[in-house]
């Protein structure tokens, strides 16, 4: 799979040089086509094979590799319009930056060395800025681009000496191996699992760590926030999961503390989404509550939880893009994400409402969608680590359930505000953005052989 | 041995404390140089030799650090118009 | 000045260095010492401004003294040859001396407050010269004295003054006590690497001067002293500001970029040789400097000023020189090994 990450280099240097007319076009064109090697991988065994030299793929990262090559072409398509007023280097640098992007996240799914991956992990960090402090609207991005770098760069320090320790101690960072036998079981071997996971949880975010995303995400450009619900929030659940498999039952040692802390984030989150009125923030806090059912999900360390938070990372990962992708459309045309100013948009956008109510009913996990398939797999592997746990997976359920039915009805029924005169009509290309999210989204739940 | 330690430890206090012309900074100094010059005839008393070429070597080096030293004290007092320690900017 | 004598001074900087590295006793590296500093003094003062005299003034009265207090040590262990029972205690003490003596000379963390005064009164290119080519000497003899059973000191010494360039440089908004700060950062981990071995410390001093020497020739082009300066630099020359940008950040030694690698290599070694709480107090300090880096970067790739034109003329006019364009390629390097690492067939 070397000539993807390949690819990626080359569509970045093909943005930079290409003539002025055809920047998107080249963008758009060479992401879609950068599809055709991914078919490769689902066509794949399952079992883990490595691909080429440092790169590899099994059913962990497979659904993850695939959702972020799928994203690309849905961010260019969804950022065009907002775009155009800038000159045309900034265009460069924009697509350039998503491209860069998209090829390190692909490195980072299919890298088969845990520095590798590392290195990988953090180079997403600078294209996700400039995105978040060059393109974003308020003049808090500065703030919310310094959190976003520092929160992260905290929590990966002690996974770099962690990694490096393992390391000397080891001789090897491979994943295809298993390294259980190799630590002794010691009070120390806690802290070197919590320096293993501590980035993936603060990127993830878990409840207490989540402080970054919604500030993130309120002043990130449509593209950046696509990018950072749709695949930056799975970089941690897919680290995670990486180095729980690899370090079996020495990950069990001090897991009790995040979960308890995941399970009340579930609850705390729906809490606080009830609250919000601010749409992207709303979406941003519902991504924090569904990211901690995947902490509890890994954790549990039994396939179903692995097999649950993988559903449910790569359905979330579909929803709340598309989710961020309306509240931009609306946002696009009336310039405020305010829910009370943006009521009875179905009167305004009959057929986008459509979109609305089938992502708002996913978000909520209603029966055929797979979030639903997703989140009852990790419940019964939560239940199956603790009874008392279904306590906080109910609730957390009918919260999420309250909060998106709040999504939908505050911002599509009621009277729209007499102020909105002159909104410009939905263009095909947002109607094929939100088709491009709906359809996997919907198809997977006849495919979940692709995550299994 | 001592006497020349306690030499150098008085010039290298004045040398802290001074705070109102260059030239007594320079002049301390030049002070912990002659003090070290002392220390290194002491050690030869006591029947090595080598220390002697060391000496001279260190006032060679002495002469040329103090000539610089006053080399800038020209400047200084050209710049700024006096050597006054006050006048420096501590930015 | 007559341009035609800066050779013999240049000439002599080097050969000081050559004296101290080929030298087994303290008297030449003293003398070393004392002629890199000698020799270094008229470039100081090239321009003859008042803010360079006392800059300059600064380092000599600096210098002058930790040179003193240098032959003292050396003494000390020399008349402790003598004194038969004493004679351990005696050489411990002079070696302690010599070290302190060179650890000012260095600028590392509990001596470094005249670095930062100095550097701000200087133009760029001794700056850089100061921060980067003076440097050598110093280290030099601390590989030579880190052999001893001070080691521990020094990493003291190295662990806090990564702190300290870290701290140091939050509040400053002029870019050359920040790249003064850098340094003193810079410095910590490059002590620490040489207490953990001499060819790690070179490594890592090589990578920082790769690094740094673009920076500060672009910044000595653009000739401006405050941060502000900097945030035109996208509007006017767009190529040359990201390229500061990165390469501030590549400084910093966030991931992807060179700067990194030359950490890790450090950090490989130091978690192997058990050092894990320098490890993560080296890194703490790398954290809290990054917070600045990623400031200067915030104004170089994202900021967009007013558009001015007298602020932006510095920009316009700069040219992109051949050397200095490959050096900041090289920056970004650390890219191209990740890739083409990945593209290796197997």
């Amino acid at each position: 799979m070397n000539h993807l990450v390949l690819g990626y280099v080359g569509l970045v240097i093909g943005v930079i040089v290409t003539k002025k007319s055809m920047v998107w076009r080249v963008g758009q064109v060479g992401s879609v086509l950068l599809m055709l090697p991914a078919t490769v991988l689902v066509n794949m065994n399952m079992t883990i094979s490595n691909v080429s030299y440092m790169m590899t793929s099994d059913f962990v990262s497979l659904g993850l590799t695939v959702l972020s090559i799928w994203l690309l072409p849905l961010m260019l398509l969804a950022s065009q319009q907002h775009m155009v007023s800038e000159s045309l280097i900034y265009q460069r640098v924009f697509v350039g930056c998503q491209v860069f992007l998209t090829g390190a996240l692909v490195l980072a799914f299919m890298a088969s060395d845990l520095l590798l991956f590392y290195i990988a992990f953090e180079s997403t960090l600078l294209p996700t800025l400039m995105l978040i402090t060059r393109w974003g609207a308020q003049k808090e991005r500065y703030q919310a681009g310094t959190y976003f770098m520092f929160f992260t760069l905290v929590g990966s320090l002690p996974l770099l000496i962690c990694l490096i320790g393992q390391y000397q101690m080891v001789g090897s960072l491979a994943l295809d191996l298993s390294y259980e036998g190799v630590f002794q079981l010691s009070y120390l071997v806690n802290f070197w699992w919590v320096g293993c996971i501590l980035a993936f949880l603060v990127k993830l975010p878990l409840y207490g760590v989540h402080l970054w995303l919604p500030k993130a995400h309120v002043e990130a450009p449509i593209a950046g926030s696509m990018v950072l619900a749709g695949v930056l929030l799975k970089l941690g659940g897919y680290g995670m999961m990486r180095v729980s498999l690899m370090w079996g039952a020495t990950a069990m040692l001090s897991s009790e503390v995040f979960l308890a802390l995941a399970l009340w984030g579930i609850v705390v989150m729906g809490g606080i989404c009830l609250r919000q009125t601010d749409l992207k923030s709303l979406i941003a806090y519902s991504s924090v509550g569904h990211m901690a059912l995947v902490v509890g999900g890994v954790l549990t360390g039994v396939a179903w939880g692995y097999n649950g938070a993988m559903v449910l990372m790569i359905a979330h990962g579909l929803v709340s893009s598309c989710l961020f992708c309306l509240a931009n459309l609306w946002y696009e045309r009336s310039s405020t994400r305010n829910l009370s100013g943006s009521r009875g948009l179905i009167m305004i956008f009959p057929l986008i409402s459509s979109g609305w109510f089938l992502m708002s009913l996913m978000n909520m996990a209603l029966p055929p969608a797979i979030n639903l398939f997703g989140e009852l797999v990790a419940m019964v592997a939560l239940y199956n680590w603790s009874p008392y746990s279904i306590v906080y997976m109910s609730l957390g359920a009918v919260l999420t359930a309250a909060y998106s039915l709040y999504l939908f009805g505050m911002s599509q029924w009621g009277n729209t505000m007499k102020n909105y005169k002159n909104l410009y009509t939905i263009t095909s290309r947002e109607y094929l953005l939100t088709t491009l999210h709906l359809v996997p989204a919907i198809y997977l739940i006849f495919y979940l052989g692709l995550m299994f | 041995m001592l006497i020349m330690i306690l030499i150098f430890l008085i010039a290298l206090l004045g040398l802290g404390l001074s705070q109102t012309h260059l030239l007594s900074v320079l002049l301390c100094l030049e002070m912990m140089m002659v003090s070290l010059y002392l220390g290194l005839g002491m050690v030869s008393i006591s029947g090595l030799h080598y220390p002697l070429m060391i000496a001279l070597v260190l006032l060679t080096f002495s002469a040329c650090e103090a000539s610089s030293g006053l080399a800038l004290l020209v400047l200084i007092s050209r710049s700024h118009g006096s050597d006054l320690l006050k006048s420096f900017n501590l930015s | 000045m007559s341009p035609y004598i800066s050779p013999l001074f240049s000439i002599t900087m080097i050969m000081s260095v050559m004296l101290i590295s080929s030298s087994g006793h303290w008297v030449f590296m003293w003398l070393g010492l004392e002629l890199g500093t000698l020799a270094f003094i008229p470039i100081l003062v090239w321009w003859h401004s008042s803010l360079e005299v006392e800059a300059t003034v600064k380092y000599f009265i600096v210098q002058a003294m930790a040179a003193a207090v240098f032959f003292l040590g050396g003494m000390v262990s020399l008349s402790g040859d003598f004194m038969g029972g004493v004679n351990q205690l005696m050489g411990n003490i002079g070696d302690m001396m010599i070290m302190l003596a060179v650890v000012t000379k260095l600028g590392l963390a509990p001596f470094h407050y005249w670095v930062v005064d100095v550097v701000q009164g200087l133009n760029y290119i001794p700056g850089a010269v100061l921060l980067t080519w003076q440097k050598v000497p110093g280290l030099a003899v601390l590989t030579q004295l880190a052999t001893c059973n001070n080691s521990s000191m020094l990493l003291l010494f190295g662990m806090v003054s990564a702190l300290v360039g870290g701290l140091g440089g939050l509040g400053q908004t002029q870019m050359r006590k920040l790249l003064a700060f850098s340094s003193i950062s810079h410095l910590g981990w490059l002590v620490v690497g040489c207490v953990a071995g001499s060819l790690l410390g070179l490594s890592y001093f090589t990578l920082y001067v790769v690094l740094s020497i673009p920076l500060f020739s672009i910044l000595h082009m653009l000739n401006g002293g405050h941060l502000n300066q900097l945030r035109t630099g996208l509007m006017f020359n767009p190529l040359m500001s990201v390229l500061l940008g990165v390469g501030f950040l590549s400084l910093g030694g966030l991931p992807p970029f060179f700067g990194f690698f030359g950490k890790w290599l450090l950090l490989t070694h130091f978690v192997g040789q058990l050092l894990l709480g320098v490890s993560v107090v080296l890194i703490t300090g790398t954290l809290i400097s990054l917070f600045y880096y990623l400031r200067v970067s915030y104004l170089c790739i994202v900021v967009l000023g007013p558009q001015q034109i007298m602020s932006g003329l510095n920009w316009r006019k700069m040219q992109l020189s051949g050397l200095m364009s490959g050096l900041l390629v090289l920056n970004m390097l650390g890219l191209f090994l990740v890739g083409g690492a990945s593209c290796l067939p197997k």
